[in-house]
């Protein structure tokens, strides 16, 4: 050692220094020396430092951030600039994969979910032969080569679009099914409690059901919490010409609205939703625009028990209007909303808009758009919503290209609207590959880059060509596929 | 708060080194702790400050930067959206302030803190964090003099625990 004095970084400043310090550098910090360590490990640094950017902490928007421990908050970072870190290589590395084999996983599943922080896969079958139903499995994937079966049931309903989440206290998945039943539309809550043993097979209890009674069909939906939400197609109320209608509800009080949003009569067949407490965010394209219209949550208040689409029809007129901003657009959209997309209190909510592909325009190039949009989610109060400045509302819009003579599918966006993965078909060869796209943290002009994930031939018992179904998590960068010959695949890569 | 009688009203300060500085209100009650010594002790005293936790070339070094920013308008509440947009960008009169051994910035950071002048406290804080960026654990205990204190068994562990980038 030389003679200098020595200095050294006074302990208590350490949180201030976090304060600034980029996350990966406070992780090197921490390295230096026990005191410090300990201060990094506190939570009170972690709290005192979020919400932050470049922190992916996907939260659900229920619990609040101050409940993490700082080794909850530490392992998602460090898991989030693993991924990062991998996704920055031209072909990512898989660190570890597993094809579980169950009998109650047995035929091949229609389409897979990754919730709670990837933690936990929801798989369903689909039955529509017959006796229409469907199987629904949930999967706990903390060691991916033992996944324990948390749910298994089957509900005899012809099944259309699910969302699923995990209930406040984590013991339960709670499920949001528009379905058809015999010629009946309705949309169901499921709640099934998960399962104490392994194999102990679980049953479901239905807190919430609406039947559609006049004409229309249940097709996107969305679940949050309490609410639930789903666009309603081919509903004309009386007196109306074709308007979009889409049902909100609180399904624990049965409490209920369906909103019929200004939009262009166009607009109603590319329409998506998604509830983001507390707004319930509705984005609709046409071929000449996409917007996004934002609507407070508690807008439900103006509606009553299990109202039906008439009666919210004959009372729009009392509600308030809504914010919404537009985008241009040059074609017709196929539209994708990224999940929850909370990093703290500001999220930002990101679309894709996919050209829709025709048989006639394969061999020109199309631009595909992304958009990320900045929700102010500091207050829930309608009539403070009724009386707020209107331009709150922001988004960046980036175009980016799409393959030639290719279509995407199983579009999944991950939880910070940051990277999604979708499966690239190609109509001209017989190519199939996995493909990831990542964007900036703050959102800004560069359009975001597009590379392999997972080529034509992998190094894997399994080709994407076979893929069905496909599933992907951003906080704990988790792929998960099903392929059409009933296996599943899972692929981590932070 | 500030009245015009205020501007003219001259503050005395006392440090740990028993040095007095006389400086303008506006100047002093950059530092929130001040100020609020200031309210207590009400404004008929020509009472001293007494800083026992500051020396006096620190103190000097500080007033520079208060006498600098007095027009300064009051910091706005911490409000969650600071965080985010978390930036290491330094105005060029503070770059150049903080342009001082490690010693005097450890020193003006402590104070900063103690004498709650924030602005002050983000800057140190700021050069701190740019002075770690990028850095492998060794070569900032290289820079700060730290005394590596883990036995090269937890020092192992820890790496593998915290390691994230795919070549390190």
């Amino acid at each position: 050692m030389s003679s200098e004095p020595t200095v050294y970084l006074p302990e208590d400043l350490v949180v201030h220094v976090a304060r600034h310090a980029a996350v990966e550098d406070i992780f090197s910090l921490k390295q230096t020396c026990r005191s410090i360590y300990a201060s990094v490990n506190a939570d009170y640094l972690w709290h005192q430092i979020l919400p932050r950017e470049d922190i992916p902490l996907a939260t659900p928007l229920h619990r609040d951030i101050l409940s993490y421990s700082a080794a909850e908050i530490q392992s998602h970072v460090l898991r989030a600039l693993r991924l990062r870190s991998n996704w920055s290589q031209d072909l990512p590395t898989i660190k570890k994969w597993a094809s579980p084999k169950l009998e109650e996983l047995d035929g091949s599943h229609d389409i897979l979910k990754l919730v709670n922080n990837g933690s936990i896969l929801v798989a369903i079958k689909r039955n529509r032969y017959h006796n229409a139903s469907m199987t629904v499995s949930a999967l706990l994937l903390e060691d991916i080569q033992n996944p324990r079966l948390l749910v298994h049931y089957t509900s005899p309903v012809l099944l259309k679009q699910y969302e699923a989440t995990i209930d406040e206290a984590g013991k339960s998945l709670l499920l949001a099914a528009a379905v058809s039943k015999g010629n009946t539309e309705v949309l169901q809550i499921y709640r099934s409690l998960f399962a104490e043993t392994a194999y102990s097979i679980s049953t479901f209890e239905m807190p919430y059901e609406f039947e559609l009674k006049q004409q229309g069909l249940f097709h996107k939906v969305s679940l949050q919490g309490t609410f639930v939400a789903s666009v309603i197609m081919g509903h004309v109320p009386e007196g109306a010409n074709n308007v979009s209608s889409i049902l909100l509800a609180n399904w624990e009080t049965g409490n209920q609205i369906t909103l019929f949003p200004p939009l262009n009569e166009t607009i109603r067949e590319n329409m998506d939703i998604k509830i983001i407490y507390p707004y319930l965010v509705i984005i609709a394209a046409c071929n000449t625009e996409l917007r996004v219209i934002l609507v407070p949550i508690g807008v439900i208040e103006h509606g009553s028990h299990l109202e039906s689409p008439n009666i919210s029809w004959k009372n729009r007129r009392t509600l308030p209007d809504f914010q919404s901003i537009k985008f241009p657009c040059m074609d017709f959209y196929e539209i994708c909303i990224s999940d929850i997309a909370s990093v703290g209190s500001f999220p930002i909510l990101s679309v894709i808009a996919f050209p829709s592909i025709s048989r006639d325009d394969i061999f020109q190039s199309k631009k595909a758009m992304l958009l990320r949009i900045k929700l102010d989610t500091d207050s829930d109060d309608l009539r403070d919503y009724e009386h707020r400045d209107r331009t709150g509302l922001s988004g960046v819009m980036n175009n980016f290209d799409v393959r030639m003579e290719s279509y995407p599918e199983y579009v999944s966006l991950g939880t910070t609207g940051r990277r999604a993965v979708w499966l690239e078909q190609s109509l001209k060869s017989d190519y199939t590959q996995v493909v990831r796209m990542s964007c900036s943290e703050t959102p800004n002009d560069s359009p975001p880059s597009l590379k392999i994930l997972i080529p034509p031939e992998p190094q894997l018992p399994f080709k994407p060509s076979a893929c069905r179904a496909l599933a992907f998590d951003e906080a704990s960068g988790r792929v998960c596929l099903g392929s059409y010959k009933g296996e599943l695949f899972i692929l981590d890569y932070a | 708060m500030s009245t015009t009688e205020d501007k003219t009203r001259k503050v005395k300060l006392v440090t740990s080194d028993n040095e007095e500085f006389e400086v303008d209100w506006e100047v002093a009650t950059r530092s929130v702790l001040i100020k609020h010594m200031l309210e207590d002790i009400g404004e008929s005293e020509e009472q001293a400050i007494p800083l026992p936790n500051v020396t006096a070339n620190v103190l000097k070094k500080v007033l520079e930067w208060c006498e600098h920013h007095r027009k300064d308008p009051e910091p706005a509440p911490e409000s969650s959206d600071d965080n985010r947009k978390r930036t290491l960008e330094i105005g060029d009169w503070d770059a150049k302030f903080i342009q001082v051994d490690q010693e005097m910035l450890f020193e003006i950071i402590l104070a900063a803190n103690y004498l709650d002048i924030k602005a002050l406290l983000d800057v140190g804080c700021k050069t701190v964090a740019n002075m770690i960026k990028g850095k492998q654990p060794e070569e900032i205990r290289k820079m700060f003099n730290i005394v590596n204190d883990f036995t090269p068994e937890e020092e192992a562990q820890i790496k593998k625990e915290n390691e994230w980038a795919e070549d390190r």
